[in-house]
C-alpha cells in the first residue's frame, strides 16, 4: 500500500508532470522536424531531377565544335556569327521557360578552381537590357566577356561533376534579383570530352513556396498533437489525483477503524490490568499465595494484550508510511531512569547482569518521547527475553556531536543468518525461538526502525547465533533533522 | 449522577469528579478514590459532566475522551465556562492515538493518560501532587 501510495503521489507530482509534457513537445517536435525534412527533401530532389532534365535537354542544342572554336578565339569571338548564332540559341533557351533567367556556356581551363565565359544569353543585347544594375550605364560585372575567368572555389557542383554530366548545385543562391538554383550539362565532343558546360540559373521561388505550404500543415500537426497530448495528460492526472483520492480516504477510513478497535480494545484490557493490579497490591483483601501466583499469570498475558493493543494503530501507520513524530524537549537522564526502571525488574527476575554505561549529564533533546521510549524498551526487553538466564545485558548509551549512540548488547541466542535480513519486517519472529515459550507478537521492531528513521536516525545490529546481538541507535538530538514520511 | 459522600469526620474531603462511561472503570475509580477518602461524583457522558460541574465545585476532574452526547474534548471546552474553570483536570482515554493526547494538553488538561499506557497508581500520584 505505501508503494501504491509513492507511485501515485510520483505519477502527479507537478515536477514530474511538466517534465513529462516537456519531454513528449521534445519528441514531437523532433519527429515532426525529422517528416518535415523528408518531406522537403522529396521535392528539392523532385526539382533537381526535373532542373538536370531541363539542362541536359537544352545542352543537346549544342555544336561541342562550336563551342570549342569560341573557347579558343577567346574574347576575339565576339562580333562573330558563331559567337551570334549560340548567344541567340541561349536566348531561345532562357525565353522557353519564364524560370530561367541567366543561360551561358563555361569551358575549363588548367587550373580546377578555375573556368572561363564562352558565350552568354546577354552578351549582345541593347544597352538598357544590359545595365542590370540600372544606373545608366553598362559596368564591367553586368557583362560576361568571353574568356573572363571565374572562380568556382565555391562551386562544387562544377569542380566534381559538370563537366561529365548533369549536375545541379547544391546550394540555393540569394542575390539582389532573386533565389537562383544553378544546373549544369556538359556538352560533349565526339571523343566524349566536354568542350563546355551548359549553365542555367533557375529562379526556385515557386519552389520556396510550395516548401513553405508544407511548413504550415506541419505546425498545424505539431500544434494538435500537443493539444491532444495536454488534454491527455490532464485527463490522466484527474483520474490519478481522484484514485489517489480514495485510496487516501481508504486510508483515513482504515486508520479510523483502528483507531476505534484499539481503543474499543484498549478500555477493557486497561481494566482488567488495573484490577489484576490492585488485587496484587492487596487493595481488594489479602490474597493467598496459589492467588497472587496464578493472578500473576493473568498480569503477564493482560500486559501482553495490552501492549498489542497499543501497537496495532502504529504498525497501520508504519504500513501506510504515516507514522506521526511529535518531537519535545526530552530530559534524557528522566528518560533513561524511566526505562531502566521498568527493565530492572526483569532483569532481576531472570537472574541476568544488567550492565548500564551513561553519560553523567545529557545535553537539551528533541526527541518523539512514546516513540524513543517503545524502541529502546523494546530493545532491552528484547534482550533480556533472548538471553538465557544468567546471562548479560549491556545499555551503553554516549553523546557526540549532538548525536545519541545507544547500543544493546546481550550474550543470549542471536540471531540466525538466515534470520538476519528479515528482522525488521513485520511480525518477525527469529526462528531458533519462534517455537520457544518466548512471548512477543513481532511488532516491536519492524515499529522501532520506523520510528528511529522518522527521527532521522539509524538502527542496525551485529548478531551470532550462539553468541548475542547488539543493536545500535543512533539519534539527532537536534530539531531540525527530522525526516518527513 | 451518583454521588458517594462519605460521612462526615469532620475534615474536609477532597471532591473529585469522575467522568467514564465504562462502568468497570468508573467502579474502579470509585474503589480508589473512597479508599483515599475523597469524595466521588460519577457521571457517565458529556452533557451530565458539564451539568455537574456547573452546579458544584471540585478539586480535580478525571475525563475520558470518548463520551457519549458531549465528548471529553467538548467537555474541556466548555468547562471554562463553569465555576470548575480552574480545576485541574486529568484525562484518561481509551485511545491510543498519541494525537488525542495532545489534543487534550492543548484544551487545557493538567495532564493526559492513555489507559493502555498507564496505570492508576500512576494516575493517582499524579492527580495527589496537584491536589
Amino acid at each position: 500500500m505505501r508503494k501504491i501510495l509513492k507511485k501515485f503521489s510520483g505519477l502527479v507530482s507537478d515536477h514530474e508532470h511538466t517534465l513529462f509534457i516537456f519531454l513528449g513537445t521534445i519528441f514531437i517536435a523532433g519527429v515532426t522536424y525529422l517528416l518535415l525534412n523528408y518531406t522537403q527533401g522529396l521535392l528539392r530532389q523532385r526539382l533537381n531531377e526535373r532542373l538536370r532534365a531541363i539542362v541536359a535537354t537544352a545542352a543537346l542544342q549544342f555544336d561541342a565544335n562550336e563551342i570549342k572554336a569560341l573557347h579558343e578565339q577567346g574574347i576575339d569571338a565576339v562580333g562573330t556569327d558563331l559567337y551570334r548564332k549560340n548567344v541567340f540559341r541561349l536566348q531561345s533557351i532562357r525565353e522557353a521557360n519564364s524560370d530561367i533567367r541567366y543561360a551561358y556556356i563555361f569551358a575549363r581551363t588548367d587550373d580546377v578552381n578555375t573556368v572561363v565565359y564562352v558565350v552568354d544569353a546577354d552578351a549582345i543585347s541593347i544597352v538598357p537590357v544590359m545595365d542590370f544594375n540600372k544606373d545608366g550605364k553598362i559596368d564591367s560585372e553586368d557583362v560576361s566577356e568571353p574568356g573572363e575567368e571565374y572562380d568556382i572555389t565555391d562551386v562544387p557542383a562544377l569542380q566534381d561533376g559538370a563537366f561529365d554530366e548533369p549536375t545541379v548545385d547544391e546550394e540555393m543562391t540569394i542575390d539582389t534579383w532573386g533565389t537562383f538554383l544553378s544546373a549544369y550539362a556538359p556538352i560533349f565532343l565526339p571523343d566524349g570530352t566536354a568542350a563546355g558546360v551548359l549553365t542555367i540559373d533557375v529562379e526556385v521561388s515557386d519552389y520556396i513556396r510550395i516548401v513553405g505550404a508544407t511548413f504550415t500543415p506541419f505546425i498545424l500537426f505539431i500544434v494538435s498533437l500537443l493539444l491532444v497530448i495536454l488534454t491527455l495528460v490532464h485527463i490522466t492526472v484527474r483520474i490519478w489525483k481522484k484514485r489517489l483520492e480514495i485510496v487516501k480516504e481508504l486510508d483515513r477510513q482504515k486508520d479510523e477503524l483502528l483507531g476505534l478497535v484499539s481503543h474499543q480494545l484498549a478500555a477493557p484490557v486497561s481494566a482488567i490490568r488495573w484490577y489484576v493490579e490492585m488485587m496484587l497490591d492487596g487493595d481488594l483483601g489479602a490474597l493467598t499465595n496459589e492467588q497472587k501466583t496464578q493472578l500473576e499469570t493473568v498480569q503477564a498475558s493482560t500486559q501482553n494484550l495490552n501492549d498489542l493493543v497499543g501497537m496495532i494503530l502504529d504498525v497501520s501507520r508504519v504500513q501506510l508510511g504515516r507514522i506521526r513524530v511529535e518531537k519535545q524537549e526530552l530530559d534524557l537522564s528522566q528518560f533513561f531512569k524511566e526505562i531502566i526502571d521498568v527493565v530492572d525488574p526483569k532483569a532481576i527476575e531472570k537472574k541476568i547482569e544488567f550492565v548500564k554505561s551513561l553519560p553523567s549529564t545529557f545535553p537539551k533533546a528533541m526527541l518523539d518521547k512514546r516513540y524513543t521510549r517503545m524502541t529502546i524498551e523494546n530493545l532491552l526487553t528484547n534482550a533480556i527475553k533472548y538471553t538465557p538466564e544468567k546471562g548479560k545485558v549491556n545499555l551503553s548509551v554516549t553523546v557526540s556531536d549532538g548525536t545519541m549512540h545507544v547500543s544493546v548488547k546481550d550474550n543470549g541466542y542471536g540471531i540466525p543468518a538466515a534470520d538476519q535480513k528479515n528482522i525488521f519486517g513485520k511480525m518477525f519472529r527469529a526462528s531458533n525461538v519462534r517455537n520457544g515459550s518466548i512471548d512477543g507478537n513481532g511488532f516491536g521492531l519492524f515499529v522501532a526502525k520506523s520510528a528511529v528513521e522518522s527521527q532521522g536516525g539509524k538502527i542496525w545490529f551485529e548478531s551470532t547465533e550462539g553468541k548475542g546481538t547488539t543493536f545500535y541507535v543512533t539519534l539527532p538530538l537536534d530539531s531540525n533533522s527530522s525526516k518527513s514520511s | 449522577m451518583t454521588s458517594v459522600t462519605l460521612e462526615s469526620t469532620g475534615t474536609k474531603h477532597k471532591k473529585i469528579l469522575v467522568v467514564d462511561d465504562l462502568k468497570v472503570m468508573a467502579d474502579l475509580w470509585k474503589t480508589k478514590f473512597m479508599q483515599m477518602d475523597f469524595d466521588v461524583d460519577m457521571t457517565s457522558d458529556g452533557e451530565e459532566a458539564l451539568h455537574a460541574l456547573q452546579s458544584k465545585h471540585f478539586d480535580a476532574v478525571l475525563l475520558d475522551l470518548f463520551l457519549p452526547k458531549k465528548n471529553g474534548f467538548e467537555v474541556l471546552e466548555e468547562k471554562v465556562k463553569t465555576q470548575n474553570s480552574a480545576t485541574p483536570t486529568f484525562v484518561i482515554t481509551g485511545s491510543i492515538k498519541p494525537e488525542d493526547v495532545t489534543r487534550a494538553k492543548k484544551l487545557g488538561a493538567k495532564a493526559a493518560f492513555m489507559k493502555y499506557q498507564t496505570s492508576p497508581k500512576e494516575v493517582i500520584s499524579a492527580l495527589t501532587s496537584t491536589i
